[in-house]
Formats: structure tokens, C-alpha cells, sequence
């Protein structure tokens, strides 16, 4: 809070390195993996629902069922839940480490504000990086799932395209996002939180970073529910 | 002439952990002094320092840095002090993200005021006086010898050309030779430069050769302080099996 309110007096410290830093480890490099799952995921969902609505001949709801289970669930879950995996972790073990070899103290002798520097960053970084990745899975999902589409329904993909907008309402993509802003500043304040409070042992620096994960991964999915619940009305 | 003091504890005391630490330690340091604090391990050696440093704060009494209590002071004055003090922590804490460069230039960059090319000059010029090559700058600190990472943990903290330098165990963790290499910069310095230099250490080296008064810290406070001659005659367990020819253990001292 202090921070913050620093901040608004002196606009022009505001550490834009470090944010880029955390946009491109969290974001950048994250984005060959969550293409994979992403990809794959969309090539099951689509290839399950083929099978059951080809029963009824309802072949084109697939476009239905893959576009709100992705944009709206899939995309935003799969992304964070990397994420958690492999930022999280990172950014708790990243403050863990520097606790057990004094950095954070020698930081903070140096006048050097550890949450502004530190903290802050990782924490807007965050939450800028995970929508992005929310869209970039989203993409490939559906990339997938319209691959399979074709394949086995034979729903083409210019079909595909212009069907897509008319049954499933924007408002989906936009609370697929929004779900990625809230996991990613969940998920970063959990991290940083948790390797704050290690202590300066090797083995509390392990439990931290088991528990950063398992905590967000968690938290991650308990959030999900609570949209679920909240936005139960809208864009179904 | 009598210089002003540039350390002053009073009456500290320090509870961790439900633990009082620290009870009653007094401590009172001049400018141009080279002061080392001995204790057993456990005594709270570098709790001290890093209340000293305003990393903490004691549960009572008093630290002042410079005049300037620790408890009282605002954000002004503490940017004020600031470029008047260094420390050297245990195993150096140098930023392992950034090359060795960056790391002596940080608390330079930090004041926002400098240039670059003023930055670069005197980051080098913190380089030669600790003994470092310049080809070093370039490395990240993962690289380095430990007596490589503590001369530029020392060029770090000499960046902003303190009066004032606080060392951890500057020789633990060093071989022989290149503790007594260490010593004789560490005498170097201070010198050239006239620096305060408080210290803590178990290196005999250091004690004897360097230091004009020593402090025991024990039982939660000072036990004696004076120079090591002085400090060697005072009837106490600790002190007698430390400074013990045959270094003959005594149950608590190691506790």
C-alpha cells in the first residue's frame, strides 16, 4: 500500500525493467507449452463430443460446446494452472534463495525497497502476462478442436469461423480473461507472499516451493468455482 | 581530540523467538576505530549488526547511527546516512542476477543522480581498490572464487565512499592466505581512507593484528571491551577458553 502510494509521487521510478523481466520469463517463455496443452486439450474435448453428438446428429453443436468450454474454462484454467507451476514456484524460490544468501538483506541496507523492486513487478507482471496467455491458449485450443472438428465431423473451417461468433457470445472471452487477470495476481501475490516468509534454510526453501504451487494450483481452481457460481447467468 | 561516536547502543535488548538474546548491551563506537565483536555462536553477534544497520529493531532501548536513533528516524534522514555507511554481509549477498559490474553500481544507480560514464569510472575505480581485475566486471557472482565474491562485496559497499563499514565474519570461509590477504586490504583501506570499521570475527589474525578495541558479546550483553590485552585479563569462561593457548573447550562456550 505504502508502495503504491509512492509510487503516485514519483511516477518516474517505477521499476519498467523488472516488469518486462516477468512479462517475458512468465509470459514469453511460457508460450511453447501452453500452446502443447492447449492444443491438445482442444484435439480431446473435441474429439469426445464429436463422438456423443454424432450419435444424435447434432454435429455442429461442437462448435458450441468447444468454444464456450474453452474461452470461458478451459483456456483460462489450463494457462493458470501452468502458470502456477512454473512461475510460482520460480518466484517463490527466486525470494527463497535470496533470503538464504542475504540479497534481500543487502537489498534493503542499500536503501532498495524490496516490494517496489521486487514485489510490485512480479505482481502486475503477472497479471498482465496470464490474460495474454489466456488468449494465446484459447487460440490454440480451438485450433485444435476445429482440427479434429473437420476431421471427424467435417465441419470446415471457414464454417467453423463464421459460426463461432453467432453461438457463442463475446462475453465469454472477455470472462476468460478476466478470470486470467484475477488467477495471475492470486498467483503472484502467493508466491511472493510464501517466499517472503522462508526462512534461511535449504529445506524451508524446498516446502516453500512445493507449497507456493499446491496452494495456487488450488486457490486457482477454488477461484474458478467461485466465477463459475457468479457468473452462472451471463453469456450461457 | 575526541571524535564523535558513530555507533551507540544503549541498554539494547532483543527477544527472538520467546528467547531474549540480547538483555542489556551497551556499545559505544568512534569514528576511526577498527572495533571487532567476539561471542560464542548463539550470542547474537549478527543480530547486533543487523540492528545496528536498521535491518531490526530491538525490543527496547536505544541504536544510533551516526547520532541518529534508529526508532525515530524518517525516510529523509535515512537517505541522508545512507551513502555514509557500508556492510559486507557473511557470505557476501551480492545479487546473483547481475554481472559483478552491476552489482558495485547498484547503490551508485540507486542515488539517481549520476551518469553512466561517472558510474562506470568509479565502479572501476572500487574494482582496483580491492584488488579485483577488471576483466571480473563481467562475470555474474556465481562465477567467483569466495574470496573473489567478498572483495567485491567489499567494492560494493565502498561504492559510495562510506565512513563507516560494517563486516561479518570478513574471513570466514577463506583460506589462510587468502585471509591474511583480505586482513591487509581490510588495513589498507582503512588507512587510505580513515575509515570506521566494525567488525565480527573469530579470526585471532584479525583480532590481534587489527583491531584497536574489541567487544565481547556474551550472556546477552557486553562481558568486556577494551583491547585485546585488556580484554584477555577479564575472569570469564567464554574469554579465557577463546583466547586459551591450547584452546581448551569449555561446555558453553560453543553452545
Amino acid at each position: 500500500m505504502q508502495t503504491c502510494a509512492w509510487l503516485v509521487w514519483h511516477p518516474f521510478r517505477f521499476p519498467w525493467k523488472e516488469l518486462s523481466v516477468t512479462i517475458y520469463k512468465t509470459g514469453v517463455t511460457a508460450l511453447p507449452i501452453t500452446a502443447l496443452v492447449g492444443c491438445l486439450i482442444g484435439v480431446v474435448l473435441s474429439y469426445l463430443s464429436a463422438q456423443q453428438l454424432q450419435m444424435y446428429g447434432a454435429n455442429v453443436y461442437v462448435i458450441n460446446l468447444l468454444g464456450i468450454g474453452i474461452l470461458r474454462e478451459m483456456g483460462p484454467l489450463l494457462a493458470a494452472i501452468l502458470v502456477a507451476g512454473r512461475s510460482g514456484s520460480a518466484m517463490t524460490a527466486e525470494l527463497g534463495a535470496m533470503q538464504v544468501t542475504q540479497e534481500l538483506d543487502a537489498l534493503a541496507a542499500m536503501g532498495i525497497s524490496v516490494p517496489l523492486r521486487l514485489i510490485l513487478p512480479k505482481i502486475m507482471g503477472l497479471a498482465l502476462a496470464l490474460p495474454l496467455l489466456v488468449v494465446w491458449t484459447n487460440i490454440m485450443a480451438l485450433a485444435g478442436g476445429m482440427f479434429i472438428a473437420y476431421e471427424k465431423l467435417g465441419i470446415g473451417f471457414k464454417f467453423f469461423f463464421h459460426r463461432l461468433p453467432e453461438v457463442v457470445p463475446i462475453v465469454n472471452l472477455w470472462l476468460g480473461i478476466g478470470k486470467g487477470v484475477v488467477f495471475g495476481l492470486m498467483i503472484a501475490l502467493m508466491a511472493t507472499y510464501i517466499g517472503l516468509r522462508i526462512h534461511p534454510d535449504s529445506e524451508s526453501l524446498g516446502r516453500g516451493t512445493t507449497r507456493s504451487v499446491v496452494i495456487s494450483i488450488t486457490l486457482v481452481i477454488i477461484l474458478d468455482a467461485v466465477f463459475a457460481v457468479i457468473f452462472s447467468g451471463v453469456g450461457v | 581530540m575526541i571524535l564523535p561516536f558513530v555507533v551507540e547502543c544503549e541498554h539494547v535488548g532483543t527477544l527472538v523467538d520467546g528467547n531474549w538474546v540480547h538483555r542489556d548491551v551497551n556499545l559505544h563506537i568512534r569514528a576511526g576505530e577498527i572495533f571487532s565483536l567476539l561471542g560464542g555462536s548463539g550470542s547474537g553477534k549478527t543480530l547486533l549488526l543487523r540492528e545496528m544497520i536498521g535491518l531490526m529493531q530491538p525490543a527496547y532501548g536505544e541504536i544510533r547511527l551516526f547520532g541518529l536513533d534508529w526508532k525515530k528516524v524518517d525516510d529523509k534522514s535515512r537517505e541522508k546516512i545512507r551513502s555514509r555507511w557500508g556492510v559486507l554481509f557473511q557470505q557476501g549477498a551480492l545479487v546473483s542476477a547481475m554481472t559483478v559490474f552491476d552489482n558495485i553500481a547498484l547503490p551508485l544507480r540507486e542515488l539517481h543522480v549520476l551518469d553512466e560514464v561517472l558510474v562506470g569510472e568509479l565502479v572501476m575505480q572500487k574494482l582496483a581498490m580491492t584488488g579485483l581485475d577488471v576483466e571480473v566486471a563481467d562475470k555474474l557472482p556465481a562465477a567467483l572464487s569466495g574470496g573473489m565474491v567478498k572483495r567485491v562485496a567489499l567494492a560494493r559497499a565502498l561504492a559510495l565512499e562510506p565512513e563507516l563499514i560494517f563486516l561479518d565474519e570478513p574471513t570466514s570461509g577463506l583460506d589462510p592466505v587468502a585471509g591474511v590477504r583480505f586482513r591487509a586490504l581490510i588495513e589498507q583501506l582503512h588507512q587510505q581512507l580513515g575509515l570506521t570499521v566494525v567488525m565480527i570475527t573469530h579470526d585471532q589474525g584479525l583480532l590481534e593484528g587489527l583491531s584497536n578495541r574489541v567487544g565481547i558479546l556474551a550472556d546477552g550483553c557486553i562481558i568486556a571491551e577494551g583491547t585485546v590485552e585488556e580484554v584477555k585479563k577479564v575472569d570469564h569462561p567464554f574469554i579465557q577458553s577463546y583466547f586459551s593457548p591450547e584452546l581448551v573447550l569449555i561446555d558453553g562456550a560453543e553452545d
